[in-house]
This record gives C-alpha cells, sequence and structure tokens, in this order.
C-alpha cells in the first residue's frame, strides 16, 4: 500500500508537471501515451469538475465508456457509502493544501461497488487559479478485502490471545523487540518496543530468555524452552517457542517468540512433587508396612518397614516376589484371598497371617487394603498397609493359655463360669458354658445368653451389683448358640478390689435344660395322662408295690362308688374284691410283689368286684405291671360289664330256647307216636283182658255146673260163647305181643325224655367233666325227628374216651347244630327221591385231645361261602329255617370257652365233615373257679326269673 | 266187608292200630309208607285210609292230597303226633280229609269215628244206588209214555189234545256227584 501511495504521488507530481507545461507538445504527447498505459485510473476535470479526460485504466475502473464520462462530473460514481462530512473534508483539503487522499467507495457503471485509492490534486494555472482537478485512482476493492480479511483474522488471533496465556513478540537481530501484542500480563508490552528484554527486566530475569533468542539467531532454528524469569520478587514460568524471522531476502531478521505462562502448573508440580517426595519419605520411613500393587496384585513399591518385616528387598518384592515371604502355613490361605481382593470392597482387612523371613523369624501381620482406582473409576491397584502384631498376638496367646489354664481348672467341675463385667460384658467364660452360648467373651451378656437389647428384668448379676447381696441365685431361660432354648440355674457372687469395691460378677451357671424339658416332657405325658384318664370310660386305678391306690380316675369313683380320697392309700383288695376271693389273691400276691408276673396280669379277665354300696357287679379288668422306682406297681382297667353279661346270658338263653323250641315239635312226635300205640294197647290189653275174664268166668260156672250135675251140652255152649268171641287163640298171640310193644313204647318216652333233660343240662353252667360219647347219643336222640326221615345216623364211639371237662349243655348244643345243619345238608341233596342219606359221628381220643367228627353225605358247602360259615348271622337256609346263628355259636363255644378247634372238610355234592377238637382238660383261661362263675349263675338266675 | 288201610312207619303203631280195630269187622291191610300206601289202594278196594304225617319219603299230607285225586271216594282220616297248623290246613285243603287225629288220641274215638265214617259212606253208597234205581224206573216210565203218546197218536186221538213239549232225561233234575257227597258228609263229622 504504502508503494501505491508513492506511487500515486509520483504520478501526481508528474501529471501536474505536465498540465503545467502543457505548451511543451512533446512532454504533453509523453504524458499521454504515459496515461494511457498506466495501471491507475486517471480523470482529470475542469475547475467546474466536468471530466475532460480519461485514461483506459479508469474506463475499466468505473466500467463507463469514455465518451459516456466525457463533460460528467464524477459525482455519478458516487456509491452514497459516505456522509456529507466525507466530501466537505475532502474539499477543505483540497482548497487548503492542493490535495486530498483517501479512500472513496464508488459504484461501477453496472452497479458493483469498488474501493479506489484516491488522490485528488488541484491543477493552477499559472495565474494560480485552479483550472483543473487531477483524480488518480487505483482499483484497491481486492487488497481491501484482503485486507479486511486479515484484519478480521488479527482480531480474532488478538482475541484468541487475549484469553490464552500466550504472550507474541518479534525482537530484531539486536534483540529489541520490534512488535508485541499486547498482553496484560506479561513482560512484552508496547511502550517497550525498541527495547531489550534485559533493559525492561532487571537483575537478570531476562537471562534465559535472552539466552533462548540468541541461540534461534545463531542456530537459525526453532527452540522451545522452558523460561524462568524473576519479577517482582516472584518467579514467572513460560513454555517458550522462539522461531528465526526471515525477511523477502531469506535473511534472519529476528525472532519471533511465543511465550505461554506455565507458572500456575509449575508451582503445582513443584508442590506436588514436594508433596510427593513428602510422602515418599514418609513411606519410606513409615513405622507399618505400606505396599503398592497394580491392578493384578503385582508389587508395584513395598517400603522399608514392609521390607524389615517381610525379610525381602523392594527389588524381590516386586511381582509376586512378595509372596515368598508368606509363612508356609499361611501362604495358600493368603494367596488365595488375594487372589480375590479385586471383588473385595474398597477398603478391605485381610485375615492375620505370619511372615518368616529368611533368618526364620516369624511376625504376626494384620493388613488393610485401599483399592485405587483412576478418574474413570477402573481398578488400577491397592494400597495396603501392614501392621505387625507379633506383640498382640503373643498377648492373645498368653491369653488363651491363660484361658486354657482356667479351662482346664474349670473343664470338669461340670458347671459354666463367667465373669461379667459392670457393663454387663463377659470378660471371661469357662469351656463349658463357651460350649454352650458360643463365643460371648467381650459382649454383653444380655444380648449373647438371652438374646435381648437390654438387661433382662430379673437378672441377678444386676442384683448383685446393686450391693448388699454375696450370692443370688436365679433360674434364667437363654439360647444357646444354635439358637435353641436352653436352661441355666444362675448363682452371681460379686467380685471385689482390695477396696472392697465391687468390680465383676462371678456367674455360676449349672445348665437344667434336660431336666427342664424333662419336666416339661414329664408335665405335658402327665398333663395327657390326667385328661385321657379323667376322660376314659373306663376305670384306671394304679396301686404301688404294696397294693395300695396311688390314683383313681372318675370313671372308677363312677363304677365303683368310691371317691379319690375314700381309696387312695388304701388296699385295692381289701374292699373291692369279694371276700371269697381273697385268700388266692394274698396267695399269689408276694410273687407279682417280687416279678410283677401274676395269673391275672397281661390278660383281660371278668371278676366280680364289690361295689361300695356292696352289691357285686361283674367287670372285665386287664392289669398290666409297670417297673417305677425299682418297684413293680400295677396299672388296672376296668369296666363294668354286668349289663353286657346280662345281655349274654339273655342272649345265650334265648339260643337254647330257639333251639329247645325248633326240637320241641320233633320231640312233640317222638313222644307222641309211642304214648298213641301204649294207649292203643292198653286200650286193648283192657278189653282182652276183659274177654279173658268172661272165658274165666264162663270156666268156673261150668265147673260149678259140673258140680252141680249139669248136662254137658249146654255147658259147652255157655263155654264156647265167650271163647268164641274172644277169639282166644288171637288174644294168646296178641297179649304178649302188646305187653311188650307197650314196655317198648314206655321205654321210646322214657329215653327221649331222659335225653332231653341231659341235653339241656339245667343249672350247670360250670364246666364238669363230660362223656362225650353219651351227649352225642342223647343229642341224636332229640334230635331223631330231624334226621330220621332223610337219613340213617352211624356212630363210631371211641368206648375209651376219656371224660372231657366241658360245659355239657354247650358242647350239646354244638353237637345238636352240626347234627341238624347235616340233616338239612342232606335234605337238600335227597329232596324228591326216596334214598336216605347218611350222617356219620365219631369219637376219637387224640393224645389229651378228643375229636369229633360230624360227617354228612349232603351237598358240601360251595367254595364262594366257605370263608363265611362261621360268621353271625351268615345262613343259606330259607327265612324259618335257621337264624345263621347255629355254626358262630358252635365256634365261640370251641374256640373261646373251651380253647378248642373247630375246622371243616367238604366237597360240593360229595358232602362235608365238621372236626371238633376239644383239650380233655382245658387251660384255665377265663373257666377257673374265678371270681365271675358264681355271679354269673347268680345272674342267669335272675334272668330266668 | 269194609277194607280199612293203616299207614304209619312205626310198626309198633300199625300193630297197635290193628289190635285197636280188631274184632270191628273190618278187612285190615298196612303200609310203612307212602309209596307201599299207593301201591296197595292201586291193587285192592280200599274204602278207608288211616294215614300217619310224619313218614320217610312222602309225608301223609302229601299222600292224602294224591289219593283225593286219584280215588276220591275212599274215606281218608290223618293221624299225626306233630299237630302243627299248617299239616292240618294242608290236610284239610289239599288232602279233603274226613278227620284229624293227633296221636295220642283215645283208640275208641278213633274206632267210633272210623265206623261212622263207613256209615256215611254205606249210606251214600245206598242213597246213590236209589237214585239209580229210580232213574232206571223213570226212564222205563217215560219210555212206556212215550209209547203210549205215540200209539194214542197213530190212534186219532192226536188233534184233540194240546201238544205237550217232549220229555228227555235232560230235563230231569241233575243229581250230586259222588264227591259233594264225601264233602257234604266231611263236613259233618
Amino acid at each position: 500500500m504504502l508503494e501505491a501511495l508513492n506511487i500515486q504521488v509520483l504520478i501526481v507530481r508528474m501529471m501536474n508537471m505536465a498540465v503545467l507545461c502543457s505548451a511543451n507538445d512533446d512532454q504533453l504527447h509523453l504524458s499521454a501515451k504515459v496515461l494511457e498505459h498506466m495501471l491507475e485510473g486517471v480523470v482529470i476535470t475542469d475547475a467546474q469538475g466536468r471530466i475532460r479526460s480519461v485514461n483506459p485504466a479508469f474506463v475499466r475502473m468505473t466500467g463507463y465508456q469514455e465518451a459516456e464520462l466525457i463533460g460528467q462530473n464524477p459525482r455519478i460514481l458516487k456509491s452514497g457509502k459516505h456522509d456529507a462530512d466525507f466530501y466537505r473534508n475532502m474539499w477543505a483539503a483540497i482548497e487548503q493544501t492542493g490535495q486530498w487522499q483517501g479512500e472513496v467507495r464508488n459504484l461501477r457503471k453496472d452497479g458493483e461497488e469498488y474501493t479506489a485509492w484516491l488522490t485528488i490534486s488541484s491543477i493552477r494555472d499559472p495565474e494560480g487559479q485552479v483550472s483543473h482537478l487531477l483524480g488518480v485512482s487505483s482499483d484497491i476493492t481486492r487488497r481491501r478485502r484482503a485486507e479486511e480479511a486479515l484484519l478480521l483474522s488479527e482480531e480474532r488471533f488478538c482475541v484468541g490471545l487475549k484469553n490464552s496465556p500466550i504472550t507474541m513478540f518479534l525482537v530484531d537481530r539486536d534483540l529489541r523487540l520490534r512488535w508485541a501484542y499486547n498482553q496484560e500480563r506479561g513482560f512484552a508490552a508496547r511502550q517497550d518496543l525498541g527495547q531489550r528484554a534485559d533493559e525492561v527486566l532487571p537483575e537478570g530475569g531476562a537471562a534465559e530468555l535472552m539466552d533462548l533468542e540468541r541461540s534461534v539467531l545463531e542456530r537459525g532454528a526453532g527452540e522451545r524452552r522452558e523460561v524462568r524469569i524473576p519479577f517482582e520478587g516472584r518467579e514467572l514460568f513460560y513454555d517458550v517457542t522462539a522461531e528465526p524471522f526471515r525477511d523477502p531476502s531469506g535473511q534472519i531478521g529476528g525472532v519471533t517468540v511465543a511465550a505461554m505462562d506455565i507458572t500456575d502448573r509449575k508451582l503445582a508440580e513443584r508442590a506436588i512433587q514436594e508433596t510427593e517426595e513428602r510422602f515418599r519419605r514418609l513411606m519410606l520411613r513409615a513405622p507399618v508396612g505400606i505396599f503398592l500393587t497394580d491392578a493384578e496384585g503385582g508389587a508395584l513399591f513395598v517400603n522399608q518397614r514392609w521390607q524389615e518385616l517381610a525379610g525381602l528387598s523392594e527389588e524381590e518384592a516386586r511381582g509376586y516376589g512378595w509372596a515368598r515371604a508368606l509363612h508356609a502355613e499361611d501362604r495358600e490361605r493368603l494367596l488365595g484371598e488375594w487372589s480375590e481382593i479385586g471383588r473385595k470392597s474398597e477398603k478391605h482387612r485381610l485375615e492375620d497371617f505370619r511372615f518368616q523371613r529368611p533368618d526364620g523369624s516369624v511376625s504376626w501381620l494384620t493388613t488393610s487394603v485401599v483399592a485405587l482406582r483412576n478418574d474413570r473409576g477402573e481398578l488400577t491397584g491397592h494400597l495396603g498397609a501392614v501392621t505387625d502384631i507379633t506383640n498382640l498376638k503373643l498377648a492373645e496367646e498368653e491369653v488363651r493359655k491363660e484361658q486354657e489354664k482356667l479351662d482346664l481348672v474349670t473343664r470338669n467341675i461340670g458347671v459354666g463360669l463367667a465373669i461379667i463385667s459392670r457393663d454387663y460384658e463377659t470378660l471371661w467364660a469357662n469351656e463349658l458354658l463357651r460350649e454352650i452360648y458360643g463365643d460371648v467373651v467381650g459382649k454383653k451378656c444380655y444380648v449373647t445368653y438371652n438374646k435381648r437389647q437390654a438387661i433382662c428384668p430379673s437378672c441377678g448379676v444386676q442384683e448383685v451389683f446393686a450391693g448388699g447381696k454375696d450370692k443370688v441365685v436365679h433360674e434364667q431361660m437363654g439360647f444357646d448358640s444354635a439358637g435353641n432354648r436352653v436352661w441355666a440355674e444362675i448363682i452371681a457372687t460379686p467380685l471385689k478390689d482390695k477396696e472392697g469395691n465391687i468390680t465383676s460378677a462371678l456367674e455360676v451357671v449349672f445348665p437344667i435344660t434336660k431336666r427342664k424339658l424333662m419336666e416339661e416332657a414329664l408335665r405335658d405325658s402327665e398333663e395327657r395322662f390326667r385328661l385321657s384318664s379323667f376322660a376314659a370310660q373306663d376305670a384306671i386305678i394304679l396301686l404301688d408295690n404294696d397294693g395300695r391306690i396311688t390314683f383313681w380316675n372318675p370313671a372308677a369313683e363312677r363304677i365303683l362308688g368310691y371317691s379319690e380320697q375314700e381309696v387312695l392309700g388304701r388296699d385295692l383288695h381289701a374292699f373291692l374284691m369279694p371276700p371269697r376271693f381273697r385268700e388266692a389273691y394274698q396267695a399269689s400276691f408276694p410273687n407279682w410283689r417280687r416279678t410283677g408276673r401274676g395269673d391275672a396280669v397281661g390278660i383281660v379277665r371278668e371278676l366280680s368286684a364289690l361295689r361300695k354300696d356292696g352289691v357285686e357287679i361283674l367287670v372285665e379288668l386287664s392289669i398290666s405291671s409297670v417297673r417305677h422306682r425299682d418297684k413293680w406297681n400295677a396299672i388296672g382297667i376296668l369296666r363294668d360289664v354286668t349289663q353286657r353279661k346280662v345281655l349274654e346270658l339273655q342272649l345265650r338263653q334265648a339260643q337254647k330256647l330257639e333251639s329247645i323250641g325248633q326240637l320241641a315239635a320233633g320231640i312233640a312226635h317222638e313222644i307222641n307216636t309211642p304214648t298213641q300205640y301204649i294207649g292203643d294197647n292198653a286200650t286193648f290189653l283192657k278189653k282182652a283182658f276183659d274177654d279173658l275174664v268172661k272165658v274165666l268166668e264162663a270156666y268156673r260156672r261150668r265147673g260149678e255146673a259140673v258140680g252141680a250135675g249139669a248136662a254137658p251140652a249146654a255147658r259147652r255152649a255157655e263155654l264156647e260163647g265167650p271163647v268164641m268171641r274172644a277169639e282166644l287163640e288171637y288174644l294168646f298171640e296178641e297179649i304178649p305181643r302188646a305187653i311188650d310193644q307197650t314196655l317198648e313204647g314206655v321205654d321210646r318216652v322214657a329215653g327221649i325224655v331222659r335225653a332231653m333233660k341231659d341235653f339241656s343240662h339245667p343249672g350247670r353252667e360250670e364246666k364238669v367233666p363230660a362223656d362225650l360219647n353219651r351227649a352225642i347219643k342223647n343229642t341224636l336222640a332229640v334230635s331223631r325227628n330231624e334226621w330220621k326221615y332223610i337219613a340213617e345216623v352211624e356212630t363210631d364211639l371211641d368206648p375209651s374216651l376219656p371224660e372231657v371237662t366241658c360245659l355239657p349243655g354247650e358242647i350239646n348244643q354244638v353237637l345238636l347244630n352240626l347234627i341238624v345243619n347235616a340233616a338239612q345238608a342232606i335234605e337238600e341233596a335227597v329232596r324228591g327221591t326216596a334214598r336216605k342219606g347218611k350222617i356219620r359221628v365219631e369219637t376219637r381220643r387224640r393224645g389229651d385231645r378228643v375229636e369229633t367228627r360230624v360227617a354228612d353225605d349232603g351237598t358240601g358247602i360251595p367254595e364262594a361261602i366257605r370263608t363265611k360259615v362261621f360268621d353271625p348271622f351268615f345262613t343259606t337256609k330259607p327265612v324259618g329255617k335257621g337264624t345263621g346263628q347255629g355254626l358262630s355259636i358252635a365256634y365261640n363255644v370251641v374256640v373261646n370257652r373251651h380253647g378248642g378247634t373247630i375246622q371243616f372238610e367238604t366237597e360240593v355234592g360229595k358232602g362235608t365233615t365238621f372236626i371238633i377238637d376239644l383239650p380233655v382238660d382245658p387251660v384255665r383261661t377265663s373257666t377257673s373257679p374265678d371270681l365271675g362263675e358264681t355271679r354269673e349263675t347268680a345272674l342267669r338266675n335272675e334272668v330266668n326269673a | 266187608l269194609r277194607t280199612i288201610l293203616l299207614v304209619d312207619d312205626e310198626p309198633n303203631m300199625r300193630a297197635a292200630l290193628r289190635r285197636s280195630l280188631h274184632g270191628e269187622g273190618y278187612h285190615l291191610l298196612t303200609a310203612g309208607s307212602a309209596e307201599e300206601a299207593a301201591r296197595v289202594v292201586e291193587s285192592a278196594a280200599v274204602d278207608l285210609v288211616v294215614c300217619d304225617q310224619m313218614m320217610p319219603g312222602q309225608t301223609g299230607t302229601e299222600f292224602l292230597a294224591w289219593l283225593a285225586e286219584r280215588q276220591p271216594a275212599i274215606i281218608r282220616i290223618l293221624l299225626t303226633g306233630c299237630p302243627t297248623a299248617e299239616t292240618a290246613l294242608d290236610a284239610i285243603n289239599q288232602g279233603r280229609i274226613y278227620h284229624f287225629f293227633t296221636k295220642p288220641c283215645d283208640p275208641l274215638d278213633l274206632a267210633v269215628t272210623i265206623r261212622h265214617a263207613l256209615e256215611q259212606k254205606s249210606m251214600v253208597e245206598n242213597t246213590r244206588r236209589l237214585l239209580d234205581e229210580m232213574e232206571a224206573a223213570f226212564r222205563n216210565g217215560l219210555d212206556l209214555l212215550q209209547a203210549a203218546r205215540h200209539l194214542l197218536a197213530e190212534r186219532g186221538e192226536e188233534a184233540r189234545r194240546p201238544a205237550e213239549p217232549p220229555l228227555s232225561p235232560e230235563g230231569l233234575p241233575e243229581r250230586d256227584r259222588e264227591e259233594k257227597v264225601v264233602v257234604t258228609g266231611g263236613s259233618e263229622p
């Protein structure tokens, strides 16, 4: 731009000259030539402002043709971007100085704005009058735009600089400041232009900077250094970049310097360094072992103390080298724990472990570890502190030994011991106590023993601390280490110091859990027993070893009439047993006292018992012996069966009546038939006797007549009448027969009557030896009418049969039932035929047993009902033919009442054989001359009545 | 001579009955069972049966019921040692018996009953015979009357007399059958 200005001025001067010397044509011509080729636009106006002349450059610049311009005022180019003052100043300058220079913004013909650097000169004529105005203009539109862009960029740069800690300046070869960006806080300022740095900055503050500048100048190459500048009592630090500045010829004209203030950072760094150093020193000399690891757990650093503890140098400890220091016994455990460390919480405490140094010495260590993380929260490593707790461990060991000693002393005393502090913490507890309650030492007693949050309401220790008592005994429920309820009886006593102050309390703890549980169980059991025995309908009576009553339930009172108060402690048999049985009881009692065994023990039997009102009742009694406190006691369960017995008797009676009723018709027939012919014969004999009397009379009269001398013929006629009528021959023949048959009939009737009597056995309810053969004959006799029309009876009775001790009435009933069944089976088989069946009755002795067989050749028992034949009320007979009780009764009599067996063999279509097997002398179970028999007889009589 | 059959499975009983009826002027037959008795009544003319109830095989009632169907003219008496209502009902309804005796019974009673029964039987038989004779006579009379009427007609008397219905045996009242006589007799012992 400077050049342009200079050129314009030059041109103006030339033009002035040319115009002035217009007389000189050559010169003018020359001027015209020059104008024509000039790059600057030239316009010449007259004094009135009318354009007189333009050169081609001006034409190009404005876009107007020369012809269009000539005669016009240059005002046509006005853009309107300049105000009136602008032109006034312009004209004023021309008036006063003859010249004006400046930038103008005009419009081309096509309306486009352009910027021109314009120099206006007034040309005066020799008279000094302004004759022409000369305007030379250069189109600086592009340059201006470039400049504007540059300016903009410089502004931006400066703005950028302003906000950054960078100072920029330029020094020449003499290191004098040539250009600087004004920076509020810095060493290079505009006012320092032309000065050297050491002239601005006192006390050698510029030394390093100038050193750098020189270096760049000498080497001709850029350099970057950190520069320290002491300034006004403090140090400033700069990060300085210096570059050689070359002029267009390539000569180094100076140095450009960009300096960034890094004082703050530098100071911070230094502070950090100092801190780090201090920390490092601290770590190195710390009385705790310190180690730093990477994220993988490898050691990066270990301090002095750590090295001492481990007996390893830092080098040796690097990576996983530290593991060598671990005691062999702890190594595996600790490495295991360490491998998990990354997953642990930020702060973690390792289990205590040991280092064993190369010299063999061992230290116990406790270690806390902190996780280190970077800004992103990633794990970068761990920092750990290791403390030597060997002494502590030793102390613990001491304590443990002490405790063991105490434990040893207190182990076998069988009681728990604990010392409780005034804060209710367990200071010490013996092994037994710890076994029960777990780790209680150092913890609040009410928490560990009682699972409470505060002191127990009835705390013996509290009472001890309250003073005045040397011993407090109380029972307490607590919880063992597993959470189960435990009971203890606790004696608390105060422990005092020399001055007699209570410092703590000693608890002596007797574990009584078992006893408590047993007590509870016992209470439960007692309660259950009490409830069940109270609810029982049967009398429950307990006797001690002396036969005295120790328990008497309400049912016993109800059944026997005595209240509990009346009987407790009394000898049961003295008042409950009818006197006639007492002797037998007293004989067997001593044996029971000793052995718990006896005839009545372990079975159910029927007995008579005396009620309070003196009435004998029938009871069913079961006695069990129980060993209690080394002695035999008895539990008797007794049921009043009087009513049942009455019913049983009634039933048996009814059954007997039923069978007799069944037989009655048959027996009547059996008796009526002989009676008939006895009567007939008697009538015949009477008539025969009458006839014979008449004959005898006739003979007597004849004898008299002969004596008197009557006529013989008349006598014969007299004689023959009665004889003819009586048919003497017939009479002689029939009378003996009639008598015989009559006697036979009488025997028959007598036999049946006797059999009936034998059969029904009135008044015999006890077991007596009986002839079974005779019983069979009787039964066949009374049942004759049942079978005689359909079957022959064959008997094969063993003459050597011993008498069988039995209830004959009941055995007869059994035989009758079997015979009637046999007859009925045969009847079914022979019905509608003239065939008769056969019933065979056999007896045989088999050792001490007697076998009776009743066989028929009837229908047999179908397979399907064989299992039911002994069931009560099971019957195949039509209604009216039987109740279905026959075989059931037979079974009951043979098996239950005689201890025998009853079985059958059967084949459908071939017949059935029932086999009864009876012991000759049955086991004395319910059959011994027991208490029931007499009573039963009495009852039966009542029933009969 | 009247024939009486005594049926009882008990020989002493049969002998005793024989003795009871001895001298009454009967022809006495005996049988030990219903089956035997059936054979006897088929082969011999029996006027009256005295039968026991309880016997092997058929009972008395069963036999008498059979007999009532077979030969209703034979008078039936039951003698039983087992006098149940059932037996009595069966004997009356099925056996249509003349008399029901229970053992023991008075032998004279039995004899008298038998005599009465036979007398009644004789009366019935006599009555029937008389009726038969009367009927025969009446028929003869009728025949004669008819012949006489024909004769008169032939003689021209026919036109002056009113027409009379023809007489025939069907016009006579029906006579009672034997059974009815027996039943009537049975109901009046």
